[in-house]
């Protein structure tokens, strides 16, 4: 598509005192578009969310929203000028009012095209949507965080905002009511086709939900990228580390007497060119190397032609989620790799075990000197 | 239509557009916002600065306040500190002696009272704190009148009563006495310690106690080590606050100084400005130089401790459930001796009061054959009284009424914006706490003597604004931090959220943040209205021949007109009021002694 985008931020900037500080940012949202900002907390990702609502002032940089300038060294248009919806990480139902009071009360402030007639309906709408029509007239503080969760997504949508941003929206419910939400949002999201620019710390929400996803640390964008191009091939080191759940391990390239390099590690060495090598440089030198766990398997018999056959022991071991995890170390090394597999393995600490690595799935980086 | 318009209609529909674009300009610039907050914020600076500024410049002029053709001088510095205009070494010790003694019994029971009450399973403790915070309603001077006619060396039901028992003169005993003010001024601080302890010990951790002992502390060792330690910034910082009042205090010396001709600073200001002829304004202002600083090195030395304690504090933000240290077997005799204590500390008096209001004349004794009611048919027709009656309460209704505004606007200022002034504004609201009470009026006397001399409509003296004014900065410190303490507890989310859903800042004000602080702005209300009408110092200071209020017509009496029984009678219904109300307002959920004075 090559409409304008619904959101576009170019080089804000926000200090707080000594501590703090947001360097220049660029950032779109197009039409439809899901994109997340993710960063361990206090990297500044709320903070420019908080800046596009308009209740922080960016010390420089500008703010577009649908199209119209909301933020620039001139102007800065105050939050209810800026037509943007906002769920909070603590959802901000406002106690004293009903669900209803609530989810009407944009209709009733903001400006919009709709009638003061069809508000009822409109309420009513939004909450059928959220799953919530039974609740209108309950007051707000008798709701459990779920539905605080959907009032609040009510609220935020219901006088169609050009821009829905979101903070944390599902850091606060359990752990099984996280996936149902997150699975409804992205129901919403294609059901009311909405641009969202959405918040979170937590790397499976972000890669689950967004279209594009933006790395933060320290109030500076590190990467940015689909979430399949960062999960297949992270090119910071940050990312690589936040992303996590990666063996990571240590290496050389050395180059034998062929002219052909080797990746030597304290455990295994493979040709070069047949493993995923992520940097361009020549000549031997320090790398770093990462190995998902689901791209170890154990080896019950026979011979994988292709693969890299390991023996280790077993250091730990057990079921974790939906699958059974192991840590396997190896003979005089201090490198251990954790190994996922679907189904239970009867194994205890100790256990000699045999492995098999496609080398293609090692990740290999050139260290930056 | 033409498409050619008159001069007449573009002029016309420019200006019918000027609504629409003055609204644009205004929601931009946030100027509602920042007209409301910016008002709030220059009174609350007046109201604070101003008066010691012409405090200041009186102790410093040759003329009369308001008297324009004078001089600089410091002749009245002279007169206070080299001369002899006022006994000044005395009244240094005096002070010192009333501040020791009253921080010293404040400390002794409120400190003790919120550790039974708080850390230990005492019976009936609910009870006793009940009585305890109930008898804050009474204002200090009533209960100095009330010793006076109890424990008092002439007229004591009590001490006649056991002088005539054992036989003797005079019992050694004697609240006149220096120590004896201090005790009784004491008296009236206890709960203010109490309440400002009480948090300290609520909030600690019992685990950190608990795991002392699990690994090897004994009780004591406990305590001494590990419990006293933490609470210590908390003491500390009473202790201090409780001081300030000390040295500052005016109402129970001036009952019962009298007699003996006992003099603090607070007094001598007073009478060197009600009490002499020509009045001494400028040795008055002289005079409250000196006290306004040591309380500023005091306040100075407060903030160090306060921003320790903070950092003390903040190790766990939950109110425990605080676990309990088992009293054992004393629990009942330790009971029953504090509800003796209580009794004849805080009760008795109050009946003793009561039973005085019903004599013709009191002369120490019950006496069957002289009951009336008189006192009280005298004190509900006398139309002076009357018209005191009405003073306090629209002294109260309008005092409360600008506190809570001012204070509700600088709390959303100091809490919820970014504006430049923040720690400034939260310093100003916090400095009447260094001022007592009888520097603020006379403050504020000098500030309408000069202004109002400047032109008429500004002149406020003689008028029961003034009374209103003053008493709203005595209480701007304490009700300010119920007001910050409650901000806080909102999230700053919810009046954001309706910022973006669209409201102006107006409309987020009255939707979002009025509602919800409605409660706080209730119980701020109550609690001003309940505290400036029992206020003695400022109306004595300001008063004129029509604005009278009750304290001020008690004191009269009580020091110029002979008759114990009607200031008696006049003091019950005023108790009766104000503890009716405040038990009428917890009837109905309205409690703010536990929010009181953070």
């Amino acid at each position: 598509m090559t409409t304008e985008p619904q959101l576009s931020v170019r080089g804000i900037t926000k200090r707080f005192g000594s501590a703090f500080e947001l360097s220049a940012t660029d950032l779109t949202v197009g039409d439809d578009e899901i994109v997340a900002l993710l960063g361990p907390s206090g990297c500044g990702k709320t903070t420019i969310l908080r800046c596009i609502a308009g209740v922080e002032t960016p010390d420089s940089g500008s703010v577009e929203i649908g199209g119209r300038v909301v933020d620039s060294p001139e102007i800065s248009a105050p939050p209810e000028e800026r037509n943007v919806g906002m769920v909070y990480q603590n959802y901000a139902i406002w106690p004293h009012k009903t669900v209803y009071e609530n989810v009407v009360f944009p209709l009733e402030h903001a400006s919009h095209g709709i009638p003061e007639s069809e508000y009822d309906e409109r309420v009513a709408e939004m909450l059928e949507l959220m799953e919530i029509p039974e609740l209108a007239d309950k007051p707000a503080t008798d709701l459990s965080g779920g539905q605080q969760q959907r009032t609040a997504l009510a609220r935020a949508l219901v006088y169609e905002p050009d821009l829905l941003l979101m903070d944390e929206p599902l850091s606060n419910l359990d752990r099984e009511l996280r996936k149902q939400m997150r699975y409804e949002l992205q129901r919403l999201q294609h059901e009311l086709s909405v641009s969202i620019l959405y918040v979170t710390h937590d790397q499976e929400e972000a890669f689950y939900l967004a279209d594009r996803v933006i790395i933060l640390h320290e109030g500076r964008v590190v990467e940015r990228g689909s979430p399949e191009e960062l999960y297949e091939s992270p090119k910071s080191a940050f990312t690589r580390r936040f992303i996590g759940a990666r063996n990571p391990f240590n290496g050389r390239i050395e180059v034998d007497g062929s002219g052909g390099r080797i990746l030597t590690t304290d455990f295994l060495d493979v040709e070069l060119t047949s493993t995923n090598y992520m940097s361009n440089g020549e000549g031997p030198g320090e790398v770093s190397c990462f190995l998902r766990p689901e791209d170890v398997s154990i080896c019950e018999n026979g011979d994988s032609p292709g693969r890299v056959a390991l023996q280790g022991t077993v250091v730990a071991e057990g079921i974790l989620g939906d699958r059974y995890e192991v840590t396997v170390g190896f003979d005089d090394t201090d490198t251990e790799l954790t190994v996922h597999c679907g189904e239970y393995r009867n194994l205890s600490r100790g256990d000699r075990l045999d492995l098999r690595v496609d080398p293609a799935a090692i990740q290999v980086y050139r260290n930056e000197t | 239509m033409s498409s050619k318009r008159s001069p007449a209609e573009a002029v016309a529909a420019r200006l019918g557009s000027l609504p629409d674009r003055l609204g644009a300009y205004w929601a931009g610039r946030e100027l509602p916002k920042r007209l409301v907050l910016g008002g709030i914020v220059l009174v609350v600076a007046l109201l604070t600065v101003v008066p010691l500024v012409f405090l200041l410049w009186t102790s410093v002029w040759s003329g009369y306040p308001g008297e324009f053709a004078g001089e600089l001088t410091l002749d009245n510095f002279a007169a206070v500190y080299l001369g002899d205009f006022f006994p000044i070494v005395e009244l240094v010790i005096n002070s010192l002696t009333i501040a020791v003694g009253m921080t010293a019994t404040g400390m002794a029971f409120g400190l003790g009272a919120a550790w039974l009450f708080v850390r230990t399973d005492l019976p009936t403790k609910g009870e006793m704190e009940l009585v305890l915070l109930s008898c804050q309603a009474i204002p200090g001077y009533v209960y100095a009148i009330m010793y006076v006619t109890t424990y008092g060396s002439d007229n004591g039901l009590v001490t006649a009563a056991i002088e005539a028992t054992l036989g003797i003169e005079q019992l050694p005993i004697d609240i006149y006495s220096p120590w004896g003010i201090a005790f009784i001024a004491g008296i009236n601080v206890v709960p203010t310690f109490y309440l400002l302890t009480v948090p300290a010990l609520q909030n600690m951790d019992p685990m950190l106690e608990e795991v002392s002992r699990i690994h090897g502390a004994s009780m004591l060792a406990t305590i001494r080590s590990i419990s006293f330690p933490l609470i210590k910034p908390a003491i500390l910082s009473a202790t201090i606050v409780i001081f300030l009042y000390g040295l500052g205090e005016f109402a129970v010396v001036s009952i019962l100084g009298t007699k003996n001709g006992f003099d603090v600073f607070s007094t001598a200001i007073l009478s060197a400005i009600n009490g002499r002829f020509p009045p001494g304004y400028g040795e008055a202002a002289a005079l409250s130089c000196l006290l306004l600083v040591v309380m500023l090195v005091f306040v100075w030395y407060y903030r160090q401790v306060t921003a320790r304690k903070e950092s003390f504090m903040t190790f766990t933000g939950r109110r425990h459930r605080s676990h309990v240290w088992s009293l054992g077997r004393w629990r009942w005799p330790l009971a029953l001796a504090l509800w003796g204590g209580l009794f004849f500390i805080w009760v008795f008096p109050i009946l003793v009061l009561l039973v005085v209001s019903v004599h013709e004349t009191w002369y120490g004794r019950l006496d069957p054959a002289a009951l009336t009611l008189d006192n009280y048919y005298v004190a509900v027709t006398d139309p002076n009284i009357q018209q005191a009656f009405t003073n306090s309460l629209l002294v109260a209704v309008g005092g409360a009424t600008l506190g809570t505004v001012l204070v509700v606007g600088t709390a959303y200022y100091t809490e919820r914006t970014d504006g430049r002034l923040r720690g400034v504004v939260d310093f100003l609201t916090l400095t009447p706490l260094a001022v007592p009470g009888i520097i603020i009026g006379a403050g504020l006397l000098f500030t309408f003597l000069w202004v109002g001399n400047v032109h008429p409509v500004v002149d406020l003296y003689g008028t029961l604004a003034i009374i209103i004014v003053g008493c709203v900065v005595v209480f701007l410190p304490v009700s300010s931090r119920i007001a910050v303490g409650n901000i806080v507890q909102i999230h700053s989310d919810l009046e954001e959220a309706a910022r973006i859903s669209g409201a102006t800042w107006l409309g987020q004000m009255r939707e979002i943040f009025l509602p919800l602080f409605k409660n706080t702005t209730v119980v701020i209300w109550f609690f001003l209205a309940m505290h400036v009408i029992q206020l003695l110092s400022i109306p004595l200071i300001t008063y004129t021949s029509d604005t009278v209020v009750i304290p001020v017509r008690l004191y009269q009496l009580y020091m110029y007109e002979p008759g114990i029984a009607l200031v008696a009678a006049i003091s019950s219904i005023f108790i009766l009021l104000t503890v009716g109300s405040l038990l009428g307002l917890r009837r109905v959920g309205v409690t703010f002694y536990e929010l009181g004075e953070r």
